[in-house]
């Protein structure tokens, strides 16, 4: 798994590629808590579109993350770009996350806050 | 095929082993060390197994996806793994069994063992939680028997139609 980190002047986007799993879902919690701490009021964005496998320890910190943005940081609904690929939608729906994140299909979308679209 | 409520049983009593395919056994039995690496090895073996029997694409995420979380609860609440050990000394077992019924079809069983003992539910177990919800999801059938010396789950997948 890899985390690739872009920083715009309203956004910081989290780009995750290949599989969230036990071994490197600690990379992808420590990524989002220092992406919060230099947020400063810009909107964070985690893409997931080209992620391969998402298992349970990858959803507890994605449930983590969003319980953060919204109860300690006052954020919005923690925005989280996935395509149509079962592997991340169909783990996302079975333990109820898609009710918890602003889910979106399109990176831009999800950058300029519109209505979810998933 | 029988009404929904018989099948369980039809299927269960007239289940026989499976005739060794071609290409790839009917059945495989891997150890893996029980580190953080071993749900993503579990998840290779049985995706490739699965392409070899030509199991439905959609079904292979759901038992890949279901074994992967049996194989982490191994590490995670059975051994209790610290992040990041990827070559501890304890293993988990995974097995995996095709039978074929009378009517053709095809069901896979996984049988992933630990010699560890899962932890009581306690306030940090929402991650087992989402695992076993995701095993059920996934499968038509699972069984978890925990003992003092171990636990062992029993993931059975849908019936799969004749090829």
């Amino acid at each position: 798994m890899t985390v690739r980190s872009v920083d715009r002047d309203a956004s910081v986007l989290l780009v995750v590629e290949g599989a969230v799993d036990g071994l490197t879902a600690p990379r992808l919690r420590t990524a989002v808590a220092d992406a919060f701490d230099r947020l400063d009021g810009r909107a964070l964005v985690l893409d997931l579109s080209s992620v391969t496998f998402l298992g349970s320890p990858g959803l507890r910190t994605l449930f983590d993350s969003a319980s953060e943005a919204v109860g300690h940081r006052g954020h919005r609904p923690l925005r989280v770009v996935v395509d149509h690929s079962r592997p991340v939608i169909r783990p996302i729906e079975i333990v109820g996350l898609d009710n918890v994140l602003a889910l979106y299909h399109d990176v831009d979308e999800a950058l300029r806050g519109d209505e979810p679209t998933v | 095929m029988p009404p929904p409520s018989d099948q369980e049983e039809h299927r269960v009593r007239r289940t026989r082993p499976a005739a060794d395919d071609a290409t790839v056994g009917a059945e495989l039995d891997i150890e893996l060390s029980a580190g953080w690496a071993a749900p993503s090895i579990a998840r290779e073996r049985v995706e490739a197994w699965l392409r070899a029997h030509r199991w439905p694409p959609a079904q292979i995420d759901e038992l890949v996806l279901a074994v992967s979380e049996a194989v982490s609860n191994s590490v995670e609440h059975g051994y209790r793994v610290p992040p990041e050990t990827v070559e501890p000394r304890e293993t988990v077992d995974l097995r995996i069994r095709l039978t074929v019924a009378d009517d053709g079809y095809r069901q896979v069983e996984f049988v992933v063992s630990d010699r560890g003992r899962w932890q009581e539910p306690d306030t940090a177990a929402s991650t087992r939680g989402h695992g076993m919800l995701i095993m059920r999801s996934c499968t038509d059938e699972l069984v978890v028997e925990g003992t003092p010396n171990g636990t062992t789950v029993v993931l059975r997948s849908r019936p799969i139609p004749p090829r």
